[in-house]
């Protein structure tokens, strides 16, 4: 009967994480119908190997196009339905292209997640529903009242002390996102209207206007210069022909200038550039090689061409410009960048996490229904392979983003989660190795599923790229290579006690040491071994997190919150063996410390972010203070339902030693 | 007696001490929110303070929950691991490990202990080309008094340290006595003021000095980030004179005795070193964005006439004779691609600088053992306990 029970509560518990899940990772259902043509497979995968100059590094445009997507729409798929009923699900690449090539589709797509319709309603939009998608046809009318408040907020921001409100930041960071995406539907301009040419006075007025392509017209760059000066030497009016010709011009550096940074510098210590700023250049003669920028130019005209043409030719202008492009790069940022691509391609994260942990988390729960049975069996021991393949993924994921980014493998709060999830798996499965009693090995798909999905919404949240290189004091030194991923394991094993010490609580609540005695033991052990990890990795790296600061600005210790919690986690964990070793904590003291130690994680990890002292804090927002204040106050509800029970059963058990001894 | 030992040596204790300092920790981590680092580090893990209230408060008013401080918490630790860990524990095979580590653990609370007793800091700022042989100190200050020569420059300097110049009270009352052997006056210094400015005295308004020539000084809050704060004090010389010191001064004061001059400052106390270090050239590299991405200083070392060409960088400092040289900063901040430049080192003099690393080789070296012997011992149990089955 009892096994009845926990098992159906751990199928409600992996029908609720799979749609929790679900319903983060998948865009919501949007009933909206629109036209669509989507755009072959092989374009979108062509399109990702453009590079894009952004944020301090090169990255392929579909890196690029991901971190917008999740930037304005908080998830990597737009979904409608066209009027004939057909499913479209739009992921970052289409988007990207739909946006540069096609703005007509791109506009009216649900592309805007605003969680609060309160800001809209201040903007004098009408809405239906708190939290929704809109598309910038919907947005635009109001885009002036939008920039204006944006603007009011900005100068706000710059006073000291001023803090803005929740729905004021919400408001500036939608007025930034429009204003960004603007800059996509713009960009190629430049390809799309050429520039007109004037007509020439006495001409027949019925004749066709003439367009020339920007490129050609950038060729005659140093000619209208010269003219320029000429009458401005001669302190007369521009020739009047020109002065239109000049309007285009400077239309199209305005629509290029922000948007994605494609052309590659023409000498060492220039940057990148736009298209915008790349017409600039030319036009004033800064441009060291004019003519390499307007082959660029020309290259991203022909592309636009091809578009409007053929698929096929679209693929051919692609594979043109991505040989254009990749060739300003050295050889190693061509490597480098390959990687990503393949990165982009592989999604590592998804897979383990809904195709190897998802599976292994329902094949164990099956498996429990008849663990000695051959059927029992069977199950366990495909969710071993499941399990194992998620983590291999995992930490595949992991290299193949060190490799890419030349460091180790913990640089940012991302990549501490995603490397604490592998780490806790591993702690898991390592335990389950040494027991084999199918105990830890249920636990590892759980945490695994949980952390990986945490680490999306992170991304998410977050809207930034996740892989951007690191200021000087992180770079390069020995003790930090070693400090920073040992502390992430710390963390790993600290969490994997913690999960130890909540099971054990269920366990005994439902009575289920009963069945099987020896379970309550083995718990222990499994709370004790994780416990003794956490505090051998703990100790390890605050100290070498020590001995990198002594390096870096000559203090071993300067009481940072960061280091405060690492030392925290040791402390603690420390008072557990000594009190344990000293009998003032016993089995149950033991969980319910343990249970302790997952907060006490949990602060040093986030929490001290959250404080905004010290070296430590990276990037913190309200929403994720919340989930921190959520997991304490379920901690607090574990350690309570663990003094409950503990207290009860001892009760029970005096009554039963009562009875025994009269 | 032996109860005593028997509860220095417990492992009870060792409980309570730990789950104590883990609390102090805590404390002291989240009340740096408001008090900024100095202040708290100064409350919770100073000798100086054996007991300490966190700063919990419901409503505002300070629930009294007293808490030892840290400093004394981690004697009372150090005692009883050396005790407990190292002297009454069983010895064995079985052991081994926990004894190595404990005597890593005590290294490092050793090292802490130096560290805080006798590891002096300040910095050190240099001007491309310019050379120094003294580092400044970040908090500490003294009175400087040099005897002029005709030039104006400094011929002899009398120094009234920081453990003088830290005696005078806040107020008026009890002047502190400044007297040097050499010099032909004396001095009484009071009304000590943490962070001040000097402004002009008016009808309704009043200094926290005395006011000299109209003027005196007056406190403004604190800054959180100490080294933000200018100290300022009032003097009164034995031949009448009355002064007002303030180390934001950008000239010192000069008084005429006997046809002499002497210069008097406030100002952040200097120790000498054995060399002197010259800066050469210094780097700064950049990420397009603005992030910084490398800073490095290229000084020479000289002493006794030998130099010695040294690369500073993040992450890779100098050390030399007991000194840590560590580029800590740079300037100025709105510096042009040709500006001169000057680089900020973080000078620290610490017998103790290298001793956390050894400690924890030795102390990684000794839970390796000891957790490796449990898992081995665990196998192989589990595996025995198989085959009975």
């Amino acid at each position: 009967m009892k096994r009845w029970i926990v098992l159906s509560v751990l199928i409600a518990l992996v029908v609720g994480m799979t749609s929790w899940a679900a319903r983060q990772v998948l865009a919501k259902d949007n009933p909206i119908v629109l036209e669509y043509e989507p755009w072959t497979e092989e374009i979108e995968e062509k399109i990702a190997e453009i590079p894009v100059h952004n944020g301090d590094r090169i990255k392929p445009l579909s890196t690029y196009a991901k971190v917008m997507m999740v930037k304005f729409h908080g998830s990597r798929l737009i979904k409608f339905e066209t009027p004939e009923g057909e499913k479209v699900k739009i992921g970052p690449e289409a988007f990207m292209l739909d946006a540069l090539f096609r703005p007509q589709y791109s506009t009216t797509h649900p592309i805007f997640k605003v969680t609060n319709a309160e800001i809209l309603n201040a903007l004098g939009m009408e809405t239906k529903k708190a939290s929704d998608y809109y598309s910038y046809s919907a947005l635009a009318p109001h885009r002036e009242e939008l920039y204006e408040k944006a603007a009011d907020y900005e100068e706000m921001k710059k006073k000291p002390e001023a803090e803005l409100s929740i729905l004021q930041s919400m408001t500036l960071d939608l007025a930034r996102n429009v204003r960004e995406y603007e800059t996509l539907l713009t960009y190629f301009n430049f390809a799309r209207s050429g520039i007109v040419l004037p007509r020439i006075p006495g001409a027949d007025p019925d004749e066709k206007l003439k367009f020339v392509p920007t490129s050609s017209f950038m060729m005659t760059m140093g000619e209208i210069q010269r003219i320029i000066q000429e009458s401005n030497a001669s302190g007369g009016e521009l020739p009047k022909h020109l002065i239109p010709v000049l309007d285009q011009l400077r239309n199209h550096v305005n629509d290029g200038k922000y948007g994605p940074i494609l052309l590659a510098p023409n000498a060492e210590e220039l940057q990148w550039t736009t298209v915008g700023e790349a017409l600039m250049g030319v036009f004033q003669g800064m441009d060291p090689d004019p003519t390499k920028t307007i082959v660029g130019v020309q290259q991203l005209e022909n592309l636009y061409e091809a578009y409007k043409v053929e698929d096929q030719d679209m693929l051919t202008e692609l594979g043109k410009t991505i040989a254009l492009f990749q060739g300003s790069m050295t050889e190693k940022q061509r490597k480098d960048f390959n990687l990503e691509v393949g990165y982009n391609r592989a999604s590592w994260f998804f897979v383990a996490t809904f195709l190897c942990f998802l599976p292994a988390m329902i094949l164990i729960v099956l498996s429990w229904l008849a663990p000695n049975s051959k059927f029992g069996k069977l199950l366990s021991g495909i969710t071993w392979i499941f399990s194992s393949l998620g983590l291999g993924l995992t930490i595949a994921g992991i290299t193949q983003r060190a490799l890419i980014m030349h460091r180790p493998p913990v640089g940012n709060l991302y990549d501490t989660i995603i490397f604490i999830a592998a780490g806790v798996v591993l702690i898991a499965l390592f335990t389950e190795l040494v027991t084999r009693r199918k105990l830890a090995l249920g636990i590892a798909p759980f945490i695994g599923f949980f952390l990986l999905v945490l680490a999306h919404l992170y991304e998410v949240e977050s809207g930034v790229d996740n892989m951007e290189p690191l200021i000087a004091v992180l770079r390069s030194n020995f003790w930090l290579t070693v400090h920073v991923p040992v502390i992430t394991l710390g963390y790993a094993a600290g969490l994997a006690a913690w999960l130890f010490g909540v099971v054990y609580v269920f366990v005994r609540l439902f009575g289920l040491h009963k069945e099987d005695p020896s379970i309550r033991r083995l718990l222990t052990r499994m709370t004790y071994g994780a416990v003794c990890f956490c505090l051998l990795l703990s100790l390890v790296g605050t100290v070498t997190g020590g001995i990198w600061a002594n390096d870096s600005w000559g203090r071993f210790w300067g009481w940072d919150p960061k280091e405060n919690g690492a030392l925290m986690i040791v402390l603690w964990t420390l008072f557990m063996l000594h009190a344990r070793a000293g009998g003032v904590i016993k089995e149950w003291g033991i969980h319910l410390c343990a249970i302790c130690t997952g907060p006490i994680v949990v602060f040093s990890w986030w929490h001290t972010n959250l404080l905004g002292v010290g070296l430590h804090s990276y990037g913190f927002s309200d929403s994720k203070a919340d989930a921190v204040y959520l997991y304490y106050t379920f901690n607090v509800a574990f350690l309570a339902l663990g003094l409950i029970t503990a207290w009860a059963q001892s009760r029970k058990g005096n009554k039963k030693s009562a009875v025994a001894n009269s | 007696m032996k109860t005593l030992f028997n509860f220095l040596t417990s492992l009870r204790l060792a409980s309570v001490l730990l789950l104590l300092l883990m609390v102090l920790t805590f404390f002291g981590t989240i009340e740096q929110v408001d008090h900024g680092l100095y202040a708290t580090i100064n409350k919770y893990f100073t000798w100086k303070n054996y007991i300490v209230l966190p700063d919990i408060r419901i409503n505002g008013k300070l629930l009294p929950i007293p808490l030892p401080g840290a400093y004394w918490v981690c004697v009372l630790l150090f005692i009883n691991m050396f005790m407990g860990g190292i002297v009454r524990i069983r010895k064995g095979w079985k052991k081994a490990g926990i004894i190595v580590s404990h005597f890593g653990i005590l290294l490092m609370l050793l090292g802490g202990f130096v560290t805080h007793h006798f590891s002096e800091r300040g910095y050190m700022s240099l001007y491309e080309g310019e050379t120094s042989n003294f580092v400044q100190s970040y908090h500490d200050h003294s009175i400087e008094i040099s005897l002029l020569n005709d030039q104006g420059t400094a011929e002899e300097v009398y120094v009234f340290p920081h453990e003088i110049t830290s005696k005078i009270s806040k107020d008026g009352k009890t002047p502190v006595k400044l007297v040097h052997e050499k010099l032909p006056f004396s001095f009484e210094a009071s009304h000590y003021l943490k962070n001040c400015r000097p402004r002009m005295v008016g009808p309704i308004m009043a200094g926290q000095t005395p006011s000299v020539d109209g003027y005196a000084l007056f406190a403004v809050a604190t800054d959180k980030a100490d080294e933000a704060n200018l100290n300022g004090c009032y003097l009164k010389s034995s031949t009448g004179e009355e002064i007002l010191l303030f180390s934001g001064a950008f000239t010192p004061h000069v008084i005429d005795h006997e046809g002499k001059k002497y210069a008097i400052a406030l100002r952040k106390s200097i120790w000498p070193m054995p060399f002197s270090v010259q800066l050469d050239d210094f780097n700064a590299e950049f990420f397009p964005t603005g992030k910084p991405k490398k800073f490095e200083s290229y000084v020479t070392r000289i002493e006794n006439e030998i130099t010695n060409k040294v690369k500073i960088y993040m992450n890779h400092p100098m050390r030399y004779e007991g000194f840590t040289f560590f580029q800590a900063s740079w300037g100025p901040p709105d510096g042009a691609p040709g500006d001169k430049l000057y680089s900020v080192f973080e000078v620290k003099q610490d017998p103790a600088d290298q001793w956390p690393l050894y400690a924890i080789l030795v102390t990684t070296a000794g839970l390796l053992v000891h957790f490796g012997y449990m898992l081995i011992a665990f196998i192989l149990r589990q595996t025995k306990k198989k085959e009975a089955k």
